[in-house]
């Protein structure tokens, strides 16, 4: 099922991306530019970076940012569900959901050869689907050409079943907006939204059943990676 | 004038567009892309529908079943199929001789009447649903009411407009009226059960169209939570209800039994034609398809 849709632009931090710097010292921008030619760039939070990746060709950019954290919040309850129980479904889903986006998009060395483990946090059932799928759902197509992406927002509104108190399914409303630094090439921004059903293993952590997913890029013209 | 107007605009954009400078409208025209999956146990199921003709106080499975579809599912291809049973369907029921088919359910409950149902079509179901009418009217209620396209005019008191040939919005009890009428229909118990079908196209329509809404797939299911008779677990039903919504009610393909009407004894009864629902049963038992007609030679 194909679509073609028009779409508002609401990414707040498009404005930012553009352009150099404004109002900045030359000094400090040409200070900028050296520590980000001499750096190595990640997009984990945590400012480690990510095994196998390796520095490329330097090149004028702007200061790369963290990822936007996942947001997740319960906003739905079928049943009854007790404020405490909520928080510890949402971290819960909430840590599912990031693994997907960081072992889709996020935390993968750039450029690699596949996204073996992006399915990770689905079902056995829903993987061979989802790898059909894999252009949609993760960064393999533009995975030889990135240098670096980076979320720019991340949530996550929960609808849960909760019958007799007891959590029994969760469709999880997902929205991710991702960056994509693809070097000399034009960057991309990817937007990908829709459902995730989920649903709890007999381990007792919450694994993706299911997925309704609506994915859209458009080219982006600067650059954010240092690397 | 056009011509002017058009030259107008192209030398607006000529001069207010560098040509290779990167540009980021407000409203943006992007191709969208789409994947979607649901993982169940099995790809094609079976699933026996029972509507109960409980009174308010009577146990739903220890009375007569009103209602009886055998719907077979492929949630790989997203089509379906749908074999109706009339309720006065006589056959031998196992440990009680011969009798109307839906008198299974009040000898032996859901077991039983999947029983009956499997040795008249030849599929046994994975699983047995079974709802009364406040059960089926609180389920309409939870997806706010169904359209259903039908294939008679006739009246009842319920709808003062009466139910129209094509597109009808229904309410709850509207609904169950719909599904529960034989006299004013051509060929009674037989249209009424190609209502029935209608009506469970028409939810499947319903939920579909509203899935993504945030809480409508969990208020249906826990609609069907408490108003079903069923031995799956809420977790099970969750993801059942998202496998079955992956199906598209266009394909959803509908047949009934039919069969001369006689009597047995002073009951008016249906002799159904087993060949014919041992076809329709052959036909669609490994992938829940019908690829054949519903008369099948």
């Amino acid at each position: 099922m194909r679509h073609a849709a028009v779409r508002r632009t609401t990414d707040p931090s498009r404005h930012r991306l553009h352009g150099r710097p404004q109002g900045l010292p030359r000094a400090l921008v040409a200070g900028l530019l050296v520590l980000a030619a001499t750096s190595a760039c990640t997009s984990d939070p945590s400012g480690r970076a990510a095994p196998g990746r390796t520095p490329t060709t330097a090149s004028p950019t702007v200061r790369p940012r963290p990822s936007a954290p996942q947001r997740t919040a319960v906003t739905h309850v079928a049943g009854t569900l007790a404020p405490r129980s909520r928080a510890v479904l949402a971290r819960n889903v909430g840590r599912t959901l990031s693994a997907y986006a960081d072992e889709a998009f996020l935390r993968v060395p750039y450029p690699h050869p596949g996204l073996a483990h992006a399915f990770g946090a689905f079902t056995e059932r829903v993987r061979p689907q989802a790898r059909r799928d894999s252009r949609l759902l993760t960064n393999a197509a533009l995975a030889r050409s990135t240098r670096a992406v980076r979320a720019t927002h991340r949530t996550a509104y929960l609808s849960v079943l909760a019958p007799h108190g007891r959590v029994a399914g969760v469709t999880a409303a997902v929205d991710l907006v991702l960056l994509v630094d693809r070097g000399r090439k034009a960057g991309r921004r990817v937007h990908l939204a829709g459902r995730m059903l989920l649903t709890r293993t007999p381990s007792g952590r919450w694994a993706v059943f299911g997925y309704d997913l609506h994915r859209s890029e458009r080219p982006v013209a600067a650059r954010w990676s240092a690397s | 004038m056009t011509r002017l107007a058009l030259g107008l605009l192209l030398v607006l954009l000529a001069v207010a567009m560098p040509p290779a400078a990167p540009r980021h409208a407000d409203v943006t025209l992007v191709r969208v892309r789409t994947a979607q999956a649901v993982d169940h146990p099995a790809s094609v199921l079976w699933v026996l529908c029972l509507g109960s003709d409980a009174r308010p106080g009577e146990r739903l499975t220890g009375t007569r079943a009103d209602a009886i579809q055998l719907v077979g599912l492929n949630l790989r291809t997203g089509a379906g199929t749908m074999i109706g049973i009339p309720r006065d369907s006589y056959v031998e029921i196992r440990g009680h001789g011969r009798d109307k088919i839906n008198a299974s359910m009040f000898y032996g409950g859901p077991q039983l009447m999947a029983d009956s149902v499997s040795r008249l079509v030849g599929v046994r179901p994975d699983y047995v649903f079974t709802t009364g009418f406040l059960g089926f009217r609180a389920m309409v209620r939870a997806i706010g009411g169904v359209t259903v396209h039908s294939r008679f005019a006739f009246s009842d008191p319920v709808r003062p407009q009466g139910y129209h040939v094509g597109a009808n919005r229904l309410n709850p009890f509207q609904a169950l009226i719909f599904g529960r009428v034989r006299h004013p229909l051509p060929r009674g118990d037989f249209d009424r059960s190609g209502n029935q079908q209608e009506l469970l196209r028409s939810i499947l329509r319903e939920v579909r169209g509203h899935r993504s809404r945030p809480g409508f797939m969990e208020h249906g299911v826990l609609a069907a939570v408490r108003n079903l008779d069923t031995d799956l677990n809420p977790a099970q039903l969750y993801r059942l209800a998202q496998a079955v919504v992956s199906l598209r009610p266009e394909r959803l393909r509908g047949c009934v039994v039919t069969g001369p009407t006689g009597y047995a004894g002073a009951a008016s009864v249906v002799y159904p034609d087993v060949a014919q629902a041992r076809r329709l049963g052959d036909d669609a038992r490994r992938d829940g398809t019908l690829d054949h007609g519903c008369r099948q030679g």
